[in-house]
């Protein structure tokens, strides 16, 4: 293996490969900037190109497209509010603040060493510790994907302190709005009104882009029309020794936690952010809800780029395609000739050497590139109210469009920007919505199969030792912030 | 004192409306299974909403006996009316926005939407205006249309 690993140094370090790697890295941080244009487009519009490429360039380029995107997601994320892709949904609630205060440059330089200290991490943990893990993954199956979509919207109930009814509400409602669509067992069609555009379902990115974008939008024109921040300049975009120290044990589980939600075949970067930044938001009691929460940001950076690294390893190791991503990854490998499976490290060692060393090498590099893209795009928050309004609207147009070339999904996601307006203005919050309809789909369907693999017996998946942990994730999870308040309380009266 | 509704109370009736449709509609799925998620989540959305108005109508009350509703100043409430008349001048300006990409297609709608928007919120500046209409159009067209191969909406009209 020792040997197989400096194979891969050796042909990472060859110019045309590095060049290919970083390369890609940049392409992806475009890509994952831009709202509407997620992780998995970047990688798939790139697939193409990797035709022209030898097996490990290719790999390095899409590995560098994956990590550019879910990190690029961030830089719009928090200059703008607007979350590039799903995952850096969290990033936006809490970045935001962060330029909303003059500091700007400090929260992109934290997402930016977040990302990379989670994506390094991920390729680690695929360098060393594949083969291991994906014995983990392999008893992984309905009932656990069941026990991860009901910890994921336990969520709802943490990240809508003070207003834990008006979140549950909006939860219960975007799940039924997750029902829009083909029901995924029979097909019948539900909730479309005789609309066959809304027969695949309601769009989330769209969603998503009206929902975070246009209540930031509505609330900047509200807020008058000079520039966002008065500075001068946003400052050198670099994180500080002080935000690193106070962060690195969030980072440090959050990393985890992504790794081994990257693990589990369908839950994404975008699960991995929402539940650590739950997480951390926990550990701090944050009165003040416009103060921007750095362990917030710092753990759903962390967690969605530690996820890139695990998300292959199901794949490399039992060719199972554990993401859209992964299912993209299997595709180009294949069209190389490289057959995922058990055999693949040692059928084709230098090649997925030089991926997994190449994984490591773009995260590395990501911190650098991140910086050197962050202190341009940064010069945004200089721009007048009314330009940057202006040119989000577009943005948030054209990314909503972008997603299936629907004429219907500007109209949603323009409806989901005015709904977002309206509870942001009466304090409901728009994190479930997130939640909801990216739990939802998965949820119903992994009922249903768990029923069926149980003979109605639900009570059954519980012999499953995997479930019973998630099970007592789900436990903790709600049973955590009473604790903790129960905990502080008596502390106080102390 | 003007005694308003609150917003909550409006919303709880509006969300319980809207769960009544929602259910009547969910009675028309063909396969009965496929009613039972959706049927849940319907009576969730509904129980959370009823707490609401309850709890929204109870505090309207303590609210009256203590009467502690602040006053704003006048000149809070100007720049809260010329706030919100931006934001519904806006509003209104992407609705046209988005009925003229169907009609006239995505690059001339941006050319016209861009300069009345800029003009509205108050960029005097032409050559700012110009130079914004022109860049946006143009990297509409090279980074979706050129690199992304994206197939940009042409209209109705055309």
């Amino acid at each position: 293996m020792f040997e197989l690993i400096l194979t891969g140094i050796h042909n990472v370090f060859t110019l045309p490969n590095l060049g290919i790697s970083l390369g890609g890295l940049l392409v992806g941080m475009v890509f994952g900037a831009l709202p509407g244009f997620s992780a998995v487009m970047a990688v798939s519009v790139m697939i193409p190109f990797s035709y022209y490429l030898r097996p490990e360039g290719a790999l390095l380029m899409l590995s560098g497209v994956y990590c550019g995107a879910i990190y690029g997601g961030s830089i719009s994320a928090v200059l703008i509010g607007i979350p590039g892709t799903p995952a850096s949904a969290p990033t936006a609630m809490e970045g935001i603040k962060f330029t909303r205060r003059g500091e700007g440059a400090r929260g992109l330089a934290m997402a930016t060493w977040a990302s990379a200290f989670g994506g390094v991490a991920s390729s680690v943990a695929l360098l060393l510790g594949a083969p291991l893990l994906a014995i983990v993954a392999l008893k992984v199956g309905p009932p656990e994907q069941m026990m991860i979509a009901i910890f994921g919207l336990t969520i709802v109930c943490t990240l809508s302190k003070g207003n834990v009814v008006k979140g549950l509400m909006v939860g219960f409602f975007f799940l039924t709005m997750s029902c829009v669509g083909l029901d995924p067992r029979f097909a019948s069609a539900r909730f479309t009104f005789g609309m066959y555009q809304l027969t695949s379902g309601l769009p989330l990115v769209p969603i998503l882009i009206g929902l975070f974008s246009f209540p930031e939008v509505f609330g900047m024109l509200k807020d008058g029309l000079d520039s966002q921040f008065q500075g001068g300049k946003v400052g050198r975009v670099w994180p500080r020794f002080d935000d690193i120290r106070s962060t690195l044990w969030t980072s440090i589980k959050s990393a985890l936690l992504g790794i081994g939600i990257g693990i589990v075949p369908a839950a994404g970067p975008d699960i991995a952010s929402f539940v650590s930044y739950n997480s951390a938001k926990n550990k701090e009691n944050h009165e003040n809800e416009e103060m921007p929460n750095l362990d917030g940001l710092v753990a759903a950076e962390t967690a969605n780029n530690g996820v890139t690294g695990g998300s292959l390893i199901p794949l490399l190791t039992l060719g199972i395609p554990g993401s859209s991503v992964a299912a993209l990854y299997l595709g180009a490998m294949y069209i190389h000739g490289l057959i995922p499976g058990p055999t693949l490290f040692t059928k084709y060692g230098p090649e997925v050497y030089t991926l997994l060393v190449g994984f490591l090498v773009i995260n590395f590099a990501l911190i650098f590139v991140g910086m050197f893209v962050c202190n341009f795009s940064s010069k945004i928050l200089q721009i007048r109210r009314g330009v940057l309004a202006t040119l989000i609207a577009v943005l948030a147009v054209m990314g909503a469009y972008a997603v299936r070339s629907n004429l219907m999904d500007i109209a949603i996601m323009f409806a989901a920007g005015i709904l977002g307006y309206i509870m942001k203005s009466n304090n409901f919050p728009l994190s479930p919505v997130a939640l909801s309809m990216l739990l939802g789909a998965m949820l119903e369907k992994t009922i249903y199969q768990s029923l069926s693999m149980t003979g109605y017996s639900i009570l059954l998946i519980f012999q499953r030792p995997l479930t019973v942990v998630f099970a007592l994730f789900v436990v903790a999870s709600l049973a955590y912030p009473q604790i903790a308040k129960l905990i502080s309380e008596r502390r106080a009266r102390k | 004192m003007k005694k308003y509704l609150h917003p909550d109370i409006i919303i709880s009736i509006v969300m319980l409306c809207i769960v009544a449709f929602l259910y009547a509609n969910s009675l028309t799925i063909t396969q009965k299974a496929a009613q039972y998620f959706p049927q849940v989540t319907l009576a969730g959305t509904a129980v959370c909403a009823v707490v609401l108005l309850v709890k929204s109508i109870l505090r309207i009350n303590r609210d009256d006996k203590e009467n502690g509703a602040e006053e704003r100043t006048d000149e809070a409430k100007r720049a809260n009316r010329i706030g919100n008349m931006r934001i519904l001048f806006f509003a209104v300006l992407i609705v046209a926005y988005i009925v003229g990409i169907n009609l006239v297609g995505i690059l001339i709608a941006t050319a016209i939407f861009v300069p009345s928007a800029l003009y509205m919120l108050k960029i005097r500046n032409i050559w700012s205006i110009i130079g914004l209409t022109v860049g946006t159009d143009l990297a509409i067209y090279i980074v979706f249309h050129v690199l992304l191969s994206l197939v940009l909406p042409k209209g109705s009209l055309f």
